[in-house]
């Protein structure tokens, strides 16, 4: 006959067992239930849509026919076309806004966090460009690139600082320092706000001793700014990298589709767009979605050691 | 009441926006499209076999909001002669058509009437998705005879027409600041027919002044096009053996011309990147003379500058040694596996009908692919401050005369993106003319063996 105490202890020892109560397994249940529709969201638009990209890379695929599985192939002349390596090296290129996008936006953040009259005003101005549409922009710049007369011409001649037009979108050598210009200009008020926030959190007592301690604002800022926000600049460097990598729509718009002239603005995502949307070859254009985000994943690790590892020393 | 006032100018504008420029207006009350008789509707029902019950739907590109009411009459009279058809129209943006066209034919679901630009037409008769209109209208040959065999050719893939020709723009003339030219001391006749004629005039122009004669809209190679640039002059496609023949001395010459209006600065630098839109903003702020256009075109002048759009003239546009001139073409396609073929042969060739074509220049300034349009004493009026209406008497000889020489080839994307990459290369100096010419022939003739 079992008493109620060793049904008790047959209880507990069920639980240690099996690890859950029946309440504990109604809640993990319900965490489940909640988390569903999600995850079904993910596997919908995400999961799914990677393994067809890993497949169709696999296959020569023109959305019109049914895929036809060609193996390797497509790896194979990803490893024999010029143009691809060139569109990669752009993109590695193009990673030079990081840096720039981080000083610049640091100090934009360090100027407006200043307790000044109307400086929301200012906050507000630098974020518009982030908040601009693609068509827009295209617009804007189209007017400020333009020769001989538009803003950024027109401005020097009259100044006598330069005799003929810069031609920023028809010579290939300025296309792409001249769309890379525009991102940096798009994400400078992106940026400064992470970067503000991090200075709000900064206490304001380090900046006293070392001011006591006899540093000038240009020390303070580099021992006390700028060692405070690692963090921040770790996460902005991280991001931005892995935006510079996959940067499109300022390409687009500014070479109207075309990747500029001589193919001098085609980054990787550029040409893996004209591959898959020009040309309907979407089995190469999935090969080449497959081997970028492989070297994008790496570089982004690779990213993350090296500025961790300095933020601990 | 300043309110008032305020809304009242924004929905003229909004109304005036909406009102195509070159509308007659009042021509609805006599025009038989409008006012169909019987027997004129007795006399459209020419296609055999239509399905009982069919539903159809039609796409068209961006004529919506605009046109609405003429392609509601479309549909109103096609159903008045094919009672036993229904028909949905359904109008796309331009932009995304092709994408919806492409999304559609993979979903197996693609519209059973579809309004394409030619350019794309290629990519789906490779794929076999398209219907064969040579073989659909060889049992038609009084309705084939009506179109004009430039505007049916317009866009062939391997010799076949996948299309039935629509709407026309004539673009080859060209608009004149009459202004700018008695400034210089010229008169129309000195205006340039040849290209050789147009870098002579362009030297005088800059010569004599600080305009430039014309700008050009390559548009980084995609608009104005060395291919049919060098077909207009004569330079044939293919060899003898079959192999892509492009690299012609002519054709190296010809390039070379195009190569010295950008290096001598006969032309502005931007032109390397302009697009038609940005061709035409130059011209109407008065920086260029002259400038290649399809008069319906002018329209933009006109809502930019009324003051140029008052001293615009029209000529005869730039030929090639050919002499020849294409028509731009908006085109009508069938999937090859409609559900009810006969009824989407029936529609397309509807709304190409002569009366339904004439009705549709009464209400925008483009032209028909129907021949018998023409019998409309409209394309005989010429109306006093209204530049476009001096080409209708030309346009029935313009239309008849066209010539299409441009062919899609297997590959076509890919055999485009190498002539606009040639195209770059000759005239930004990375390469001599015939080097790039050389260079071109030899990737066409790689992307064409591995299409095959």
């Amino acid at each position: 006959m079992v008493t109620s105490t060793e049904s008790v202890t047959q209880n507990s020892t069920a639980r240690r067992r099996g690890g859950m109560s029946a309440m504990e397994r109604r809640r993990t249940i319900t965490a489940y239930v909640f988390l569903a529709p999600a995850f079904a969201i993910l596997i919908l638009f995400l999961f799914i849509p990677l393994v067809q990209v890993v497949y169709y890379s696999f296959t020569d695929y023109d959305m019109l026919r049914s895929p036809h599985w060609v193996g390797l192939e497509n790896y194979q002349n990803l490893m024999h076309d010029d143009l691809f390596w060139t569109s990669l090296k752009r993109s590695f290129i193009y990673l030079s806004v990081t840096p720039v996008l981080i000083v610049l936006s640091i100090a934009l953040a360090i100027i407006v966090n200043r307790p000044l009259r109307g400086v929301n005003v200012f906050r507000a101005l630098y974020y518009i460009p982030v908040v601009i549409s693609a068509v827009a922009i295209g617009m804007i710049f189209n007017f400020v690139f333009a020769e001989p007369a538009g803003l950024i011409n027109g401005l020097l001649r009259q100044l006598g600082l330069i005799d003929t037009p810069i031609h920023f979108l028809t010579d290939p050598d300025y296309v792409l320092p001249s769309i890379m210009a525009v991102t940096i200009w798009r994400g400078l008020g992106y940026y400064m706000v992470m970067f503000l926030a991090g200075l709000q959190a900064i206490p304001e007592e380090l900046y006293e001793a070392a001011a006591i301690d006899g540093a000038n604002k240009l020390q303070q800022h580099l021992h006390i700014t700028v060692p405070q926000l690692r963090p921040v600049i770790t996460f902005v460097a991280v991001i931005s990298s892995i935006s510079a990598l996959r940067a499109f729509d300022e390409i687009f718009i500014l070479t109207d589709g075309s990747g500029g002239l001589l193919d001098s603005g085609v980054t990787t995502m550029f040409y893996l767009y004209r591959q898959a949307f020009r040309f309907l070859n979407i089995g190469y254009a999935a090969s080449i979605a497959v081997v970028f985000t492989i070297i994008t994943m790496i570089f982004s690790l690779i990213n993350l050691r090296l500025l961790e590892g300095r933020a601990d020393d | 009441m300043k309110r008032l006032v305020i809304t009242l100018v924004v929905v003229a504008m909004l109304v005036l926006s909406a009102m195509p420029s070159f509308a007659q207006g009042g021509h609805r009350d006599t025009d038989p499209f409008w006012n169909p008789t019987p027997e004129l509707i007795e006399s459209w029902r020419v296609i055999d076999g239509v399905e009982e019950g069919a539903e159809l739907t039609f796409w068209t590109m961006s004529l919506s909001p605009t046109f609405d009411e003429y392609i509601q009459k479309i549909v109103e009279n096609f159903e008045l002669t094919y009672p036993e058809v229904n028909v949905t129209w359904e109008d796309q943006p331009w932009d995304a058509l092709q994408d919806k066209t492409r999304n559609a034919f993979a979903a197996g679901d693609p519209p059973d009437v579809i309004n394409l630009s030619p350019a794309w037409i290629g990519e789906f008769a490779e794929a076999g998705l398209l219907m064969d209109m040579d073989e659909a209208l060889a049992a038609y040959p009084e309705i084939r005879e009506q179109y004009s065999d430039g505007a049916w050719t317009t866009q062939t893939y391997e010799g076949v027409s996948y299309q039935i020709p629509w709407y026309l723009g004539l673009s080859n003339f060209l608009g004149y600041n009459k202004a700018l030219l008695e400034e210089l001391g010229l008169t129309p006749e000195d205006l340039p027919t040849t290209w050789p004629e147009l870098y002579e005039f362009s030297k005088l122009v800059r010569e004599n002044s600080d305009y430039y004669a014309t700008s050009l809209n390559f548009g980084s190679g995609i608009e104005l096009n060395l291919l049919p640039y060098l077909l207009y002059d004569d330079v044939p496609v293919y060899n003898e053996d079959g192999t892509v023949g492009l690299n012609t001395p002519e054709a190296a010459e010809a390039l070379q011309l195009w190569v010295n209006l950008v290096e001598e600065d006969l032309i502005p630098r931007e032109s390397l990147t302009d697009d038609h839109r940005q061709m035409v903003d130059r011209f109407s702020q008065g920086e260029t003379v002259i400038i290649r256009i399809a008069p319906h075109m002018l329209r933009l002048v006109e809502e930019n500058n009324p003051e140029v759009y008052a001293n615009v003239g029209v000529a005869p546009g730039i030929v090639g040694t050919s002499g020849a001139n294409g028509v731009d073409v908006q085109s009508l396609v069938i999937p090859k596996d409609a559900e009810y073929p006969n009824a989407a042969l029936a529609l397309a060739v509807f709304v190409t009908n002569p009366e339904a074509q004439a009705a549709f220049s009464k209400e925008v300034g483009i032209f028909p692919s129907n021949l018998l349009s023409y019998e409309d004493p409209f394309f005989q009026t010429v109306e006093e401050g209204n530049p476009i209406s001096s080409i209708r008497p030309l346009a029935y000889d313009y239309v008849v005369n066209a010539e299409n020489r441009v062919v899609s080839f297997p590959n076509d994307a890919e055999v485009q993106q190498a002539i606009v990459d040639a195209q770059n290369a000759a005239l930004l100096g990375e390469k001599t003319p015939q080097e790039a010419l050389d260079d071109l022939v030899a990737q066409m003739n790689e992307l064409i063996a591995a299409a095959e």
